[in-house]
């Protein structure tokens, strides 16, 4: 009888060990509740102690960094055009006890993380024109800056209300709703047809003027070569005429004999009729044997 | 001894060699070249990961988790650029009657885009522990990256042009959010494998690729057609400068010709001044006389009209 007690009360003091024992993971942390009511927050991973089961309880808190994904949005923006934007939240749980007892369960926080962001979201696209959401030359700040004011305002009232810190806002979409679609497809269509038109005459321009371009290249050369070449010519007559009257000056006489010769050859041609004088000298030789 | 004590004696022995055998069936881990091992005792992370090797562990104590460092991950982000593109006629495409996923360009196109990103675990204490939702948590943090950069990038750059400056771009974005959110991992690159305008506007956008290729061939040829003309003229220029020249050495030879012919004539002439103009006067006359109408006359009847040669 007395060995069952002592076996009864061996289990009884491991339950109770068993029961005050807890561990807490990696990046998670713990919340002991002494009846219910919170009483310190572990934070450290490892092996922990607390009293056991039914005067202290442990809750594990997952610490991790959490997706959350709300639904998309049809919204509008300052200048009233539609657009719907998608966006997801990474966040974690940093406050474990405020967290237990501000939102208590993973459901209700994300409920309201979700209205949280999203009614920020609408503020924050609201207040901003279309054409300011679109980037210029690969620079993404309006965007983010829009993303960053409307996390902080989040971040604030989560952290306080729920121990949770906001990690990152960001956008899954951010697109023309469906029924805008078609229309803006159309309109590509036309802006394509307008850019290939674009460039076939752009095409056409440019080779106008490099042809026309070429045209007065042409011209230039050409003209220049004419000049040249008259000049070389001129430069060949004067050059020549020099070099005759540098000989010729040196025997006048002969000279004017030579081309008195000349002229009168040259004066002579086929249908001239020469008249000579049977007492030609020119004739003697042949006629009256030489003397 | 007593038989009570031997089996007390057995059990322990009993116990204590069953023991044995746990220690060494589930006390012993292996890490492979290439892996590290995340160490735990009652959950909490030892301070450094455990190198390839052989490594004692207490069972149900400590526990080891396997990590694969050498591998890379692929996520897909987003595949609807393959949608846009099936031809009309494919079943796969009535299957799906879903609209299409587009992003919106910074000049109000929509391209349906296939992205994916592959990266390697950096930290893999980091990589275990930092999230709940590690991979959903990427394509989010990619997808995010991915549309407000398409949101500050023109279609054309988007479609042809900028494509590696963009890939650049998403590439460095991505690690660093990442690396911001401390998830672990080295992005080693971010994927766009296709790029596609809505399928209504394939054909506009391969008209504007048609006319920008047209354009450069009429450009291309009307270049080579000045160069050719310029060439023409040059040709031509070099003609009339070559004609030029040989007018010149024509020019000069004969009078550098004719001058040398002069001064030898003057040089017979000085010798024999009666001779050579009386020689020179009848090869003129040799040469003249053949070719006219000659008449003779007699010198009764009428004086001579001409005296030829003195």
């Amino acid at each position: 009888m007395k060995r069952y007690w002592l076996t009864a009360a061996l289990l009884l003091v491991l339950a109770g060990v068993y029961s005050a024992a807890f561990q807490v993971p990696e990046r998670h942390s713990a919340v002991v509740t002494r009846f219910g009511r919170p009483l310190r927050q572990v934070n450290e991973s490892g092996l922990h102690w607390k009293l056991p089961a039914p005067v202290e309880r442990a809750t594990i808190i997952d610490g991790r960094i959490r997706l959350l994904r709300p639904p998309g949005l049809e919204l509008l923006t300052a200048d009233k055009r539609n657009i719907v934007a998608e966006i997801f939240i990474v966040y974690r749980i940093v406050d474990a006890v405020l967290f237990l007892t501000g939102a208590g369960s993973d459901e209700v926080a994300e409920a309201h993380l979700v209205d949280l962001s999203l009614a920020q979201l609408g503020a924050a696209i609201g207040q901003q024109d279309f054409s300011s959401l679109l980037g210029q030359e690969g620079q993404v700040q309006v965007i983010e800056q829009i993303l960053d004011k409307m996390t902080v305002t989040v971040a604030e009232r989560a952290r306080a209300q729920m121990g949770i810190e906001i990690m990152r806002i960001g956008f899954r979409r951010l697109i023309f709703p469906p029924q805008n679609v078609a229309s803006v497809i159309k309109r590509m269509k036309a802006e394509r047809d307008k850019i290939a038109r674009r460039y076939r005459s752009q095409g056409k321009q440019k080779a106008m003027e490099i042809a026309a371009e070429a045209e007065k290249e042409k011209g230039q050369i050409l003209a220049a070569a004419k000049e040249a070449s008259l000049k070389i010519r001129a430069q060949a007559d004067a050059e020549s005429a020099r070099i005759y009257s540098q000989s010729y000056a040196r025997d006048p006489e002969l000279f004017r004999f030579l081309k008195t010769l000349e002229t009168s050859e040259m004066v002579l041609k086929k249908k001239a009729t020469v008249v000579i004088p049977y007492s030609s000298k020119f004739l003697d030789p042949l006629l009256r044997g030489g003397d | 001894m007593q038989p009570a004590r031997r089996q007390l004696l057995f059990t322990l022995v009993f116990w204590l060699s069953l023991l044995a055998v746990l220690f060494l069936w589930k006390g012993v881990v292996t890490i492979q070249p290439g892996e590290n091992g995340i160490l735990t005792t009652f959950s909490r992370v030892a301070a450094g990961p455990l190198e390839p090797g052989l490594h004692f562990i207490v069972p149900f104590v400590q526990q080891v988790r396997v990590i694969k460092l050498a591998t890379i991950r692929k996520e897909v982000i987003i595949s609807e650029a393959q949608r846009v593109r099936l031809p009309a006629g494919d079943n796969r495409r009535e299957g799906t009657r879903q609209p299409v996923t587009y992003f919106l360009t910074a000049d109000e196109n929509l391209v349906a885009v296939d992205a994916s990103v592959q990266y390697r675990i950096r930290d893999p204490r980091d990589f275990t522990f930092s999230s709940r939702h590690l991979e959903e948590t990427v394509r989010d943090l990619a997808r995010h990256v991915l549309a407000t950069e398409l949101l500050a990038t023109g279609v054309d750059e988007v479609l042809s042009r900028g494509r590696a400056e963009l890939l650049h771009r998403l590439h460095r974005r991505l690690q660093q959010e990442c690396s911001r959110l401390g998830l672990g991992i080295l992005v080693t690159s971010f994927l766009l494998a296709d790029v596609a305008p809505p399928r209504a506007a394939i054909g506009a956008f391969q008209k504007v690729s048609d006319a920008r290729a047209e354009a450069g061939q009429i450009l291309s040829q009307a270049q080579a057609e000045a160069l050719e003309a310029k060439a023409r003229a040059r040709g031509q220029a070099s003609g009339q400068l070559a004609s030029a020249a040989s007018y010149r050495a024509d020019k000069l030879a004969s009078a550098r010709g004719q001058a040398q012919r002069f001064s030898k004539l003057a040089a017979e002439y000085h010798r024999a001044p009666n001779l050579t103009r009386r020689r020179l006067a009848l090869e003129a006359q040799a040469r003249t006389l053949p070719r006219v109408k000659k008449v003779y006359h007699h010198p009764r009847r009428m004086p001579p009209a001409i005296h030829l040669a003195p």
